[in-house]
C-alpha cells in the first residue's frame, strides 16, 4: 500500500478551533494516527485529527510564486 | 497493604524482571532513533524508547522500598544477573524483530503492569497508572506494523517464524502457574497469576494476529530447564556492547 500525506489538525482546549499542526506521511489510517501522536507531542491535545491530503476540496488554489514562462 | 516478608522477595524479583525488561527494550527501541523503514517510524521509535525508559526508572525507585538500592541494581550487576526477557538479549537484527518485540514484548509487559495496578500495595498502583496509559500508542504502532508487514510477500513468512520464535521465552517468563507471581495474586500484590497473564496477552493480540494471518501462541508452555531465578531457560545471553552500556558510569566528576 503506497504511503500518503495526512494534514494534523489539533486543538489544546475545548474552547478553541483546530488548527493546522503538521503532517505525517504514513501507509495506512492506524499508522498515521500513531505517527501523528508519537511526532507531535510537544502538548496535551484534548483532539486531534488526521485527514488525508487527497481527501482536501481546493477552493482556492495557490498560485505559484514564479510563474512558467513569466520572465 | 505493605508486602508481608514471605512475599516481598518474590514481588522485589518480579520488579527488577520488569525493571530489566523495560530499560532494555528502551534501548532495544533507541537503537532504531535512525534507520526504520520511514521517517515518522524512527520518530515513534524514538518516543518510545523515552517512555520505555521512564517506565524502567519508576520501576528501580520502587525497589528502594525493599531495601534495595535502585542504582546498584542499575549499575551493579554482572550480565548474568538481570532478568529481562530472553528476547532482548540481542539487538534487533531487523525492522521484523522490532515490530515483534514492539507487538508482543511490549504487551506482555503492558500485561504486567496492569496487574500490578490491582495490587493492595498502594505504591506499585499508584505510580504505574500512567505507564499504563502512555502504552496505548505502543500497541498500536505494534499492531499496525505487524498487519502491514504480514500483507507484503516479501516480509510475511520472516515475520511469521521470527514470531513463531518469540512467543515460548514471553511466555514462560511469567512463571508456571503455582509458582512466584501465584502466591504474590493470591496475596492481593497482584491483579492476575502467570496463567491470567498468558491469557491476557493471547486475548490482546489475538485480533491482529487473526487479521493478520499469523500465529498465535503455542498450545503449551516448555518448561525444560526453566529457572525460577532467571525466569528463562538457559543463561542470560545479554550481548557485551548493551552490558557495557548498561554498566556505564560517567567517571568525570561534576562540579558543583
Amino acid at each position: 500500500m503506497p504511503a500518503e500525506v495526512y494534514e494534523l489538525f489539533a486543538r489544546k482546549t475545548r474552547h478553541e478551533p483546530l488548527h493546522h499542526v503538521g503532517t505525517v506521511t504514513a501507509a495506512t489510517e492506524e499508522l498515521a494516527r500513531v505517527y501523528a501522536r508519537s511526532t507531535y507531542d510537544e502538548e496535551r491535545w484534548v483532539e486531534m485529527v488526521a485527514v488525508p491530503r487527497r481527501a482536501i476540496v481546493p477552493v482556492t488554489a495557490l498560485r505559484p510564486l514564479i510563474e512558467d514562462g513569466g520572465g | 497493604m505493605s508486602p508481608q516478608p514471605a512475599q516481598a522477595g518474590t514481588l522485589a524479583g518480579w520488579l527488577l524482571a520488569l525493571a530489566d525488561s523495560k530499560r532494555l527494550l528502551g534501548i532495544r527501541y533507541g537503537e532504531w532513533c535512525t534507520g526504520a523503514p520511514e521517517l515518522e517510524a524512527d520518530i515513534a521509535a524514538t518516543a518510545m524508547a523515552q517512555y520505555e525508559l521512564g517506565h524502567a526508572r519508576i520501576l528501580f525507585g520502587l525497589l528502594s522500598d525493599f531495601d534495595h538500592d535502585p542504582r546498584e541494581a542499575e549499575r551493579g550487576r554482572s550480565p548474568a544477573g538481570y532478568r529481562h526477557l530472553p528476547n532482548l538479549d540481542q539487538p534487533f537484527a531487523g525492522w521484523t524483530d522490532f515490530v515483534v518485540a514492539n507487538a508482543l514484548v511490549d504487551t506482555a509487559l503492558t500485561v504486567a503492569l496492569e496487574s500490578a495496578l490491582a495490587s493492595s500495595w498502594k505504591p506499585l498502583a499508584q505510580r504505574l497508572r500512567k505507564a499504563v496509559e502512555e502504552e496505548a500508542f505502543h500497541f498500536l504502532h505494534g499492531q499496525a506494523w505487524l498487519v502491514r508487514l504480514a500483507g507484503q510477500r516479501a516480509s510475511r513468512a520472516g515475520l511469521a517464524g521470527r514470531l513463531e520464535r518469540a512467543w515460548p521465552p514471553v511466555l514462560a517468563w511469567f512463571g508456571p502457574q503455582g509458582s512466584g507471581l501465584s502466591t504474590l495474586a493470591r496475596a492481593g500484590l497482584l491483579g492476575q497469576g502467570p496463567e491470567a497473564m498468558r491469557r491476557s496477552l493471547a486475548e490482546r493480540l489475538e485480533p491482529a494476529l487473526r487479521r493478520a494471518g499469523l500465529p498465535g501462541p503455542p498450545g503449551q508452555v516448555v518448561w525444560d530447564g526453566w529457572s525460577q531465578e532467571t525466569r528463562r531457560a538457559g543463561p542470560v545471553a545479554l550481548d557485551r556492547e548493551t552490558f557495557r552500556l548498561l554498566a556505564r558510569t560517567e567517571a568525570t566528576e561534576v562540579e558543583g
